[in-house]
């Protein structure tokens, strides 16, 4: 409404100046600065015409000097290469050889953003930590290198693959030409590929925690983010050039980033983005609609030390697709099952230990909630000192643990009553590190972690070479798999961790996607009668297929409550072809309606009732 | 024929006037001052009340494992009755009798049209339209019964779905216990209970305790659904509230503070005679309703919501007969069709008395045919229109849009409506507008409920005295009330629904006493 307000007014002051012509490039990096400019230009008072998208570089160029266009934003490799020059990486250098060359033809390239968005190498972070990644040139170490990137990037003559590859000496086992960004970030996040080709301001960097490799040689060009505009539009419309100096190195890579990650993975509008991000510079001002909307958020619950480069990650990824539209929200808490029970969050990220209640023996699931997917697992780490002397888990005095309610702390609970260690073992709970800290200080035995094998804090932890994972041996005779069956025997593989030279045997747990589950329903478990409970329904059917399709996972461990959908759909046979309360039901209706059949056809004499009155 | 001298006649039969309440009539059975029906009503509601209050869980599991029971094992019972009551409105409408009327034969309606049908629709659906509108649609289209979901063939079947739950077999409800009220009421002159078509039709030793039965389960179906409706209508209202201008309203302070509120209103209302309170305020609502409906229509995808409305409009024709039949007994489907169809129309049966008690009131001096045609299929139009539109606005989110309503619905149902209109200009016009109309639906629903009670609880009066109104206006206010006080909706809920269950035979019996009165009519004119 006020928008209205403000856009006659607009009209009358103005009266009928031609508009503002905007354009942008068709991808949402694009989209989001076109419309960053035009929502400015609004407040500054200009008429605007947008043309998001207008169309690809040489459209928008031609756009420009021909006056169809009067701004967008161009990169200044870009701008180099119309203007057939050899691409630079001395960014001060190559602005200035587009600024000037291009005011020859009337194109005034205005001040910086403040990004660049080059091409860039990025790897995953917990690879990173374990084979000590830091810049291109380390990739050399590698025992094998997968690299994927996108069809253009292969035919790059002077800053492609083959380039890049000769300039910094390395040798690729596979390269995957995907270009689909999504696909592509997902192939890194799934361990298919080593190394993905990006671009610097690709929202999934944040989003999965990926690490961006240092470009140690200088090798690629530099492509700066800047606001070009003719040069009539400059004296048309004298205030532009004041408007967009105001967002003078106002966006950084980590801002781009994070807009980008909205609208590619949030399924934000690109406009409520723009809208945002001038709001929180206070370039326009902050109407009270801002907190408009929450509802639409979708609360994914996960643990504290759920990595978003490991099952968090890619789980959030899917979550992202499947729920489009909605504004995904990550919540970091001790226990995502009581974040999903309170109704807290709609889907959350747990371990199979979260589904039972570990101090009974019998009928010990826990209810209220189900497990819609499959995402990993995750194995129970027993870290000792190195020069620890214990022969026996049994021996151990002092257990540090994560906080309350998590995966871990259920893990340790578990190992205490199987070796029947309750009385005499006591649990401290705290930070990872402070835990460590104590262990390594002797004021604890050990740590118990329910964590993905190669957890990247885990692993960094375990660089140190100051501890050494404990081995479960004794377990199998324990005997406790029907007590705990959602703890599996597995093995953590040698040189899994820096100095781990045998396989560490150890109990694993599934990860799962987990729901709210429905409640004892009487009328059916959809329907009007379920607006009676006012309570979250569980995710629908349709929901959890396309999670499962799109996590391309194994199954959900069959001790857990799955989600009616994925059952195993085999009919039940009946053993009795009758129900005898039903036949009797039945058999009393059908007599009811006989006799009202009869008390319709019987012949009476007109009603007395009728002809009394 | 006795009502030829109708208007000035007054025999004993005829209802006690205002001003003299307490006279006892004749063959009405009366305990101190008080008719039996009133007291024996009231006892059982506070029974209930109070199990309700101690026990929730207990008595909800014990109603509605009853009800899930009969639903589920007599599927086939609920669907051919409320298919047969469709059939019979439509010979009513185009058969022999057509031409009676409601009333003498010089009577003219008490109503004009407009008012009447903004009355009727007000009292038969008005919330569940404002609520379901979004969701029920979104619901089927999210995962309809056999066909792959969020496709183009779960779109046209989700709006037949919606459409054959809230269209003709509703109304047909509706329109057969309003009719037989009215006839024996308006036409017969006789006092204007459920009971008197068996009074007048029937003969025996066991018919006076049949009449008292139907008449104390019609108070408590009517009492326990209005009440479970005020509660449900508070959730919705709240959750309004809370999306349009972010207050804390999950509290159960808060609840009661809206429930008060509403309380206050009806009350001012009931308190005044029909033809204000009610019908000005129904007619104002839907005035409101009518002016959201044209702006989700225009100022949305207008030419995608009219195709699915003329599509609509075909599927429902070409449909209807087959989706009046159909069970699922092959596919294994009976939870399906019990939770949805099953439940809707035992809901509707539920609502029958009520609805029906207050349609026939207000139809006085319409002809059979004029009734029915505005009962059944003038409501039935304007709810196609309805869920076109609503329905249409989402399933164009979810298809062409950005998506994320159809699993928002999933998630929270009371939210959809308001996370609808998110999408559109003037949104918080339109949620302010739509919690108004929630509002004043709740306030005619329980008005005119008030009314309906106090009418049946003094012997078919047409014109309840005040203190009758309001002691039922307040029992459904602290209902409701303990309802929200012990977190379950489910318990009036329960009742509500499981009254429905033998209040279906009550129908039918109904039924056999109207036709064995008609016939007599056809022989006498």
């Amino acid at each position: 409404m006020q928008k209205l307000w403000i856009s006659f007014i607009i009209f009358f002051v103005i009266g009928c100046q031609e508009p503002l012509k905007i354009g942008s490039k068709p991808f949402s990096e694009q989209l989001i600065l076109g419309e960053v400019i035009a929502q400015l230009a609004e407040h500054e008072g200009v008429a605007v015409k947008r043309m998001i998208p207008y169309g690809e570089t040489r459209d928008c160029i031609q756009g420009l000097t021909s006056g169809q266009l009067d701004v967008y934003v161009e990169y200044t490799g870009t701008g180099l290469m119309i203007l057939g020059q050899p691409s630079l990486h001395d960014k001060e250098k190559a602005f200035t050889i587009v600024q000037k060359q291009f005011a020859e033809i009337d194109v005034h390239w205005q001040k910086r953003l403040g990004f660049a968005n080059n091409y860039v190498l990025v790897i995953r972070r917990s690879q990173a930590v374990s084979d000590g990644i830091e810049n291109i040139a380390n990739l050399a170490n590698l025992s094998s290198l997968r690299i994927s990137c996108d069809l253009d990037f292969t035919k790059r003559p002077l800053d492609g693959l083959a380039a890049m590859l000769r300039r910094y000496g390395l040798k690729t086992d596979n390269v995957i030409i995907e270009d689909d960004k999504s696909a592509m970030y997902r192939a890194l996040l799934n361990g298919e590929v080593d190394v993905a080709i990006g671009y610097s301001t690709d929202g999934q960097i944040d989003a999965f925690d990926f690490k961006v490799v240092e470009d140690n040689l200088h090798f690629f060009p530099v492509y700066e983010a800047v606001p070009v505009v003719n040069k009539s539009a400059l004296t048309k419309y004298p205030k532009l050039q004041s408007t967009l100096e105001k967002l003078e190195n106002l966006i950084d890579e980590k801002t781009m980033r994070s807009m980008n990650r909205q609208v590619e993975l949030e399924g934000v509008h690109y406009r409520d983005v723009a809208r945002q991000f001038l709001r929180e510079n206070k370039l326009i001002p902050n109407d009270k609609k801002g907190a408009k909307n929450k509802y639409k958020n979708l609360v994914f619950a996960v643990e504290n030390l759920d990595e978003l480069s490991g099952a968090a990650g890619k789980a959030q990824q899917v979550i992202h697709k499947v729920f489009r539209g909605r504004h995904l929200k990550l919540e970091r808490c001790a226990s995502p099952r009581k974040a999903l029970i309170d109704g807290k969050a709609r889907i959350a990220l747990m371990g199979a230990e979260s589904f039972f209640d570990i101090n009974k023996v019998v009928q010990n699931r826990k209810k209220g909630i189900e497990a819609v997917a499959a995402v990993g697992y995750k194995m129970c780490h027993v870290v000792m000192r190195k020069d620890h002397s214990f022969q026996s888990f049994s021996d151990i005095k002092s257990i540090a643990t994560d906080e309350k309610g998590t995966g871990s702390y259920t893990m340790a609970q578990v190992l205490l009553k199987a070796f029947q260690l309750e009385d005499k073992v006591k649990i401290t709970t705290g930070e990872l590190d402070e835990s460590f800290q104590k262990l390594q200080q002797k004021e604890i035995d050990c740590v118990v972690l329910l964590l993905p094998q190669k957890h990247a804090r885990l692993t960094k932890l375990l660089e140190k070479d100051l501890y050494k994972l404990f081995s479960l041996d004794e377990w199998k005779k324990l005997n406790f798999q029907f007590r705990f069956p959602f703890l599996r025997l597995s093995r953590i593989p040698k040189d899994t961790y820096l100095g781990q030279n045998i396989p560490i045997e150890t109990l694993s747990s599934q990860i799962v996607l987990a729901g709210p589950a429905k409640k004892k329903e009487f009328l059916g478990d959809a329907g009007p009668a379920t607006a009676i409970y006012n309570k979250a329904q569980p995710l629908s059917n349709l929901s959890i297929l396309t999670l499962n399709k799109q996590l391309q996972n194994e199954e959900l461990d069959p001790i857990l409550p799955v989600a009616k959908i994925l059952q195993s759909q085999t009919k039940k046979r009946v053993t009795s072809i009758s129900s005898y309360e039903s036949s009797l039901a039945n058999m009393l209706v059908i007599i009811a309606i006989i006799y009202l059949i009869f008390l319709f056809l019987k012949e009476e004499s007109i009603d007395e009732a009728n002809e009394a009155s | 024929m006795s009502n030829k001298d109708g208007k000035k006649s007054t025999t004993n039969t005829n209802p006690p006037s205002d001003k003299n309440p307490k006279k006892q009539l004749e063959g009405e059975s009366y305990i101190g001052d008080f008719p039996i029906v009133f007291l024996v009503s009231l006892v059982f509601c506070s029974v209930i009340a109070i199990w309700g209050a101690i026990r929730p869980h207990q008595m909800t599991s014990v109603a509605l494992s009853a009800t899930s029971f009969m639903l589920q094992n007599l599927d086939w019972f609920f669907l051919s009755m409320s298919t047969f009551l469709v059939a019979l409105c439509l010979y009513l409408a185009f058969g022999k009798y057509a031409h009676i009327k409601l009333g003498g034969p010089d009577e003219k309606p008490e109503f004009s049209t407009i008012s009447w049908l903004s009355m009727l629709f007000s009292a038969g659906m008005g919330c569940g339209l404002l609520f379901w509108g979004v969701a029920e649609p979104m619901f089927h289209f999210m995962s309809p019964p056999t066909i792959a979901a969020k496709t183009s063939e779960a779109a046209r079947a989700a709006m037949v779905i919606t459409n054959f739950h809230w269209g003709l077999h509703a109304w047909g409800i509706y329109a057969i216990s309003a009719l037989i009220l009215a006839y024996f009421g308006f036409r017969k002159k006789k006092p204007y209970l459920c009971s008197t078509p068996i009074k007048e039709a029937f003969s025996g030793k066991y018919v006076e305790h049949v009449c008292h039965t139907t008449d104390v389960i019609a108070v408590l179906s009517v009492v326990f659904g209005v009440a479970g409706s005020l509660a449900m209508g508070v959730l919705q209202l709240s959750s309004g509230l809370n999306t349009s201008f972010h207050i804390a309203t999950d509290s159960t302070f808060f609840y009661l503070g809206i429930l008060v509120f509403i309380t206050i209103c009806f009350m001012i209302s009931a308190s005044t005679s029909l033809d204000k309170g009610i019908k000005i305020l129904s007619n104002l609502n839907m005035s409101v309703a009518g002016f959201v409906l044209l702006f989700v229509i225009f100022a949305g995808p207008a030419r995608f919501i009219l195709e699915i409305f003329v599509n609509t409009l075909g599927d429902y024709a070409t449909n209807i007969v087959r989706m009046s039949f159909h069970l699922y007994p092959y596919e294994g489907l009976q939870d399906w069709s019990s939770s949805w169809t099953l439940t809707y129309l035992i809901w509707w049966i539920a609502w029958g008395p009520f609805v029906g008690i207050f349609i026939a009131r207000i139809s006085k001096g319409r002809t059979i045919r004029q009734f029915i045609i505005g009962v059944l299929f003038l409501p039935t139009l304007f709810s196609i229109l309805w869920f076109s539109a609503f329905g249409g606005a989402g399933f164009f989110i979810e298809i062409f849009g950005s998506g994320g309503l159809g699993e928002l619905v999933q998630e929270d149902v009371t939210k959809a409506l308001f996370a609808l209109f998110d999408y559109y200009p003037l949104t918080l016009t339109l949620k302010i507008l739509a919690l108004f109309s929630i509002f004043v639906f709740l306030v005619t629903s329980a008005d005119s409920a008030t009314f309906v009670i106090g009418m049946m609880t003094s012997h078919g009066n047409l014109n309840p005295s005040t203190k009758h109104k309001l002691t039922w206006g307040l029992v459904i206010a602290v209902l409701s009330a303990s309802s929200l006080l012990v977190g379950g909706i489910e318990v009036s809920k329960a009742i509500a629904i499981s009254g429905a269950i033998p209040f279906s035979m009550i129908l039918l019996l109904q039924i056999v006493a109207f036709f064995r009165i008609l016939r007599t009519e056809k022989e006498s004119s």
